[in-house]
């Protein structure tokens, strides 16, 4: 690709425990009927004030922050950006970003990519240019900023580190991965680096498009200037904005409306505490563990599935685990067609689950039968299994008279298996597995049959 | 007197509804002159009146303003009601919500009475930027009754409500009160919430009370203070009883040497001088020197903040929601505002004006906090001259020097209130006391003692 430079500028919506507004009580649901959720505040009518923002935005953004190896400041300044657009109806948006702000993160780096700062701003409301109708539900949703230094040299180095930074801000259900992400872009290339902006690029794939396209455009471009451009997806191009000499001017200036606010040294030791242990180190200690790198890989790539991961192998042995919860768990909950947030399974059943697999108490197939109903209804395994009578057959003599029977009904199979044909021996385990509905072990039964044929 | 009408429609010898018929009489036949009036909640009032009228008759318990006629300024919220700002800009705008402070009205039985006449987006200090003509002084007819509350003031003077709601960015409630002659109190930054008061400049606003006597202004406080989760710069810091007026003596009692030198009028500096001598000697009190060294650079501090702010908060008013687009409809001053504001604000001064302005309030705050140690109170005059005949033109910079005295409270935060100090060429002077912040019962026993 040559010598490039790349930054972003991500932007994601928070994830919020409260499903609260930023600055106002009223409600978050992307799903409500327009302008239901709103308040004077919201629709900044004329004496509205903003409260003070959302505790839970601002332990989220510290969270991420610390995620992302920022410093975390100790006070945060909301400024003003003003602007006129139909969107946005006190004509400013509240943001931490700008000549005045105190942003809530500093100087991070997050896979050896240097982050400039992360901070937290309102979201306008929507508006939809054909009907000219505003629905303010969306106004006062909290956004994250993430601005990165210009760190990136390739395509593929911002594809990796994208995905991976979605996978570790899903680690503390930190952005609402439902609304997805938006980013600007900035891309230069030598000798120059005279740097281009691209605005509003709205998914990954995009992103390396308009990447591609801005290193090809800068390469031909004989006097190219520093300059904001936009993506087209449509056409698969950035289009010319504006040059850094007519860039709009924001006029910031510190938002009167809100105190300087402190952050206690104290919250974000709480809040350190509670950071979980970032992807990439979930995937070396399983390694480590014995696991192996597809299975520690896929169940480290989800949160809920790395925290059930770890309770189970504090009981059960990491490599066997692994290889059930990859192949079967992870497989029986996307059947099911479940969010993996949305899994309320008990631990402790889960890994009765595993020690009845591990001790053969009962046999895989029965197991497996009954993963759906455990994980969805959060099914007492040990008890069902037991009141069932679902134990597997471990009486030897009862496990050789099912075999004998088989070889009697299966006589034609019998002959086949003596004459070579090994795979013939399935349909006799097949009739001993179906006539014990399940509950017997196939490798036992394979043997006694095996014995009792010769 | 407040504090007897209270008594007596609480007991049943008035009844609300009389007071408030009373008042919509005299305004419906002497407000044509005075103009203080925008708005004459006639119907609401009355429906109100009946129902505290039931409730004592009942035996029901009312609140602390019960049946009293509240004339609110028309720059906060009222739901339902024309908050106009006295502009055409939002001429069809009625509000959606009741201010905080309405609310704390409305729940203690106060009845609002109508929205007052003011300062286009209360900018001015004169009552004649009003886009609905000017008001009158009702003490000194022909002579502006100052402003930017100039509605609020002239209609407590005119006997058209019991208390009016100002609101004091610069002195303006002081200002009209010197001007009309009565009490006007403007409370510590951060004591009443600004939810629902149309933005001037959003860290010097405050709501404050304006009435003929202490007793009502100080009642009024103390309904409307207190903290707000609705407005985060309101502070958590205890509200007295602040109708509750003790009589105190021995006031350390602050002059600065600039006071007099800031007085066009000098008159009106030996006039309060004088009525500060009758305190001293009614209450054993004794005069300090201070110096304020900063206070001079007030007015030059005071503007830019103002200018920076009112830009920013008038951004709404673009004419895609509320009313119409402010640039185009309002009058020559509010414009001045805008555009002096957008001017400074731009990215190339990087905010240096603004941040300069910032740094000066700090060291006016700080002049005033160092003298607060020394001092109890501070008093000066309320306005450099006699309040200027309506339609005389005054240079930008003598109009902007009348709130030389005022300003520098709100940049402090502090609290302030005035008191008639007597009449120059039949024309109300007041008196203005500074007390430290959230020292708002100090503020108001010594009102009481003047
Ligand atoms: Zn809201």
């Amino acid at each position: 690709m040559g010598d490039v430079k790349i930054g972003l500028e991500i932007h994601g919506y928070l994830n919020m425990e409260n499903k609260r507004k930023l600055f106002c009580n009223c409600k978050i649901d992307s799903n409500a009927k327009p302008n239901t959720n709103i308040c004077p505040t919201c629709t900044s009518q004329p004496g509205s004030k903003p409260m003070l923002p959302n505790n839970d935005a601002v332990e989220k953004i510290i969270s991420i922050g610390l995620m992302l190896g920022c410093k975390i400041n100790n006070l945060l300044i909301f400024q003003r950006k003003h602007y006129s657009w139909p969107d946005l109806p006190s004509g400013y948006q509240r943001t931490m970003s700008g000549s005045f702000g105190m942003p809530v993160g500093l100087n991070g780096e997050f896979l050896g990519i240097g982050i400039e700062e992360i901070h937290l701003e309102e979201d306008p409301a929507r508006w939809d240019p054909i009907s000219g109708k505003v629905d303010y539900n969306r106004s006062g949703f909290p956004l994250v900023e993430i601005v990165t230094k210009p760190d990136f040299k390739s395509t593929s180095e911002v594809q990796t580190w994208l995905k991976t930074l979605l996978t570790t801000l899903s680690y503390i259900r930190a952005v609402d991965k439902t609304a997805g992400i938006k980013c600007d872009v900035n891309v230069s290339i030598a000798p120059n680096f005279i740097r281009t902006e691209v605005k509003n690029v709205n998914s990954i794939s995009s992103i390396l498009k308009a990447i591609n396209f801005e290193v090809e455009r800068q390469k031909k471009e004989k006097n190219n200037f520093q300059q904001t451009r936009a993506w087209d997806d449509s056409i698969g191009e950035t289009l010319f904005m504006r040059s850094k000499e007519s860039a709009q001017d924001y006029m910031f200036i510190p938002e009167p409306d809100l105190p300087v606010i402190n952050i206690d040294p104290l919250l974000v030791k709480k809040i350190a505490l509670m950071i979980p242990e970032k992807p990439s180190e979930k995937f070396m200690r399983y390694k480590k563990m014995g696991v192996d790198k597809t299975d520690a890989k896929t169940i480290s790539s989800e949160i809920v599935l790395a925290e059930l991961f770890e309770e189970v192998v504090k009981k059960i042995n990491p490599v066997f685990a692994s290889k059930w919860f990859r192949r079967d768990v992870i497989a029986a909950i996307n059947n099911l067609g479940m969010d993996y947030d949305d899994l309320k399974v008990d631990v402790s059943n889960l890994v009765d689950w595993f020690e009845l697999l591990q001790d053969k108490k009962a046999s895989p197939v029965v197991l497996k039968e009954l993963l759906p109903k455990l994980l969805k209804e959060n099914l007492n395994i040990k008890q069902y299994i037991e009141e069932q009578g679902l134990e597997s057959l471990s009486d030897m003599d009862e496990l050789e008279s099912f075999c004998k029977e088989a070889i009697l009904a299966k006589k034609e199979a019998v002959l086949d298996f003596k004459s070579g044909n090994e795979k013939a021996i399935n349909s006799i385990i097949g009739f001993v597995m179906a006539k014990t509905q399940g509950k017997a072990d196939p490798n036992k039964v394979n043997s006694i049959i095996k014995k009792l044929i010769k | 007197m407040i504090k007897e009408k209270l008594a007596q429609i609480k007991s049943g010898k008035f009844t609300a509804e009389r007071n408030i018929q009373e008042f919509l009489k005299k305004i419906k036949q002497e407000d044509k002159k005075i103009n203080s009036f925008l708005y004459v909640a006639k119907k609401e009032a009355l429906k109100q009146a009946k129902e505290i009228d039931k409730k004592i008759k009942e035996k029901k318990k009312v609140g602390k303003l019960a049946g009293l006629a509240i004339a609110v300024k028309s720059c906060i919220s009222v739901c339902g009601m024309p908050i106009t700002c006295a502009s055409k800009t939002l001429e069809n705008y009625k509000g959606t919500f009741d201010a905080d402070v309405v609310r704390k009205i409305k729940a203690e039985d106060g009845i609002i009475i109508g929205l007052t006449n003011m300062d286009e987006f209360a900018s001015g200090s004169s009552g004649e930027t009003s886009a609905y003509g000017a008001t009158q002084n009702p003490k000194a007819l022909g002579r502006i009754p100052g402003g930017s509350s100039s509605g609020s003031a002239a209609a407590v003077a005119a006997d058209f409500c019991d208390i009016a709601l100002g609101t004091d960015t610069g002195g303006s409630i002081r200002n009209p009160a010197s001007h009309c002659g009565i009490i006007g109190i403007k409370p510590s930054y951060g004591r009443v919430s600004r939810y629902g008061l149309v933005d001037l400049s959003m860290s010097l606003d405050q709501i404050g009370s304006l009435c003929k006597d202490v007793f009502g202004a100080a009642l009024m406080i103390e309904v409307i203070a207190g903290k707000s989760e609705k407005d985060p710069t309101t502070y958590d810091e205890p509200i007295k009883n602040y109708s509750n007026l003790k009589s105190e003596k021995h006031f350390r009692i602050g002059i600065s040497k600039d006071f007099e030198a800031l007085c066009t009028d000098k008159r009106i500096y030996k006039l309060v001088m004088e009525k500060t001598a009758e305190l001293i000697k009614k209450t054993a009190s004794q005069i300090i020197n201070i110096n304020l060294k900063h206070v001079k650079l007030a007015v030059q501090t005071y503007y830019p903040l103002v200018y920076v702010e009112f830009f920013s908060g008038t951004r709404k008013f673009d004419g895609r929601r509320f009313g119409k687009k402010i640039e185009e409809t309002c009058g020559e001053e509010v414009l001045r505002r805008i555009l002096g504001g957008k001017e400074i604000s731009r990215a190339e001064y990087g905010g240096q004006y603004y941040r300069k302005a910032l740094a000066t309030k700090k060291e006016i705050a700080k002049d005033l906090e160092e003298a607060f140690k020394k001092v109890d109170i501070i008093i000066s005059p309320v306005t450099p001259r006699l309040p200027h005949k309506i339609g005389e033109k005054i240079s930008v910079e003598d109009m902007y020097a009348y709130d030389a005295f005022t300003i520098p409270a709100n940049l402090a935060g502090i609290c302030a209130g005035v008191v008639p100090a007597g009449e120059i060429d039949k024309t109300p002077v007041g008196l203005q006391v500074m007390a430290p912040a959230f020292k708002e019962d100090l503020l108001l026993s010594v009102l009481n003692e003047l």
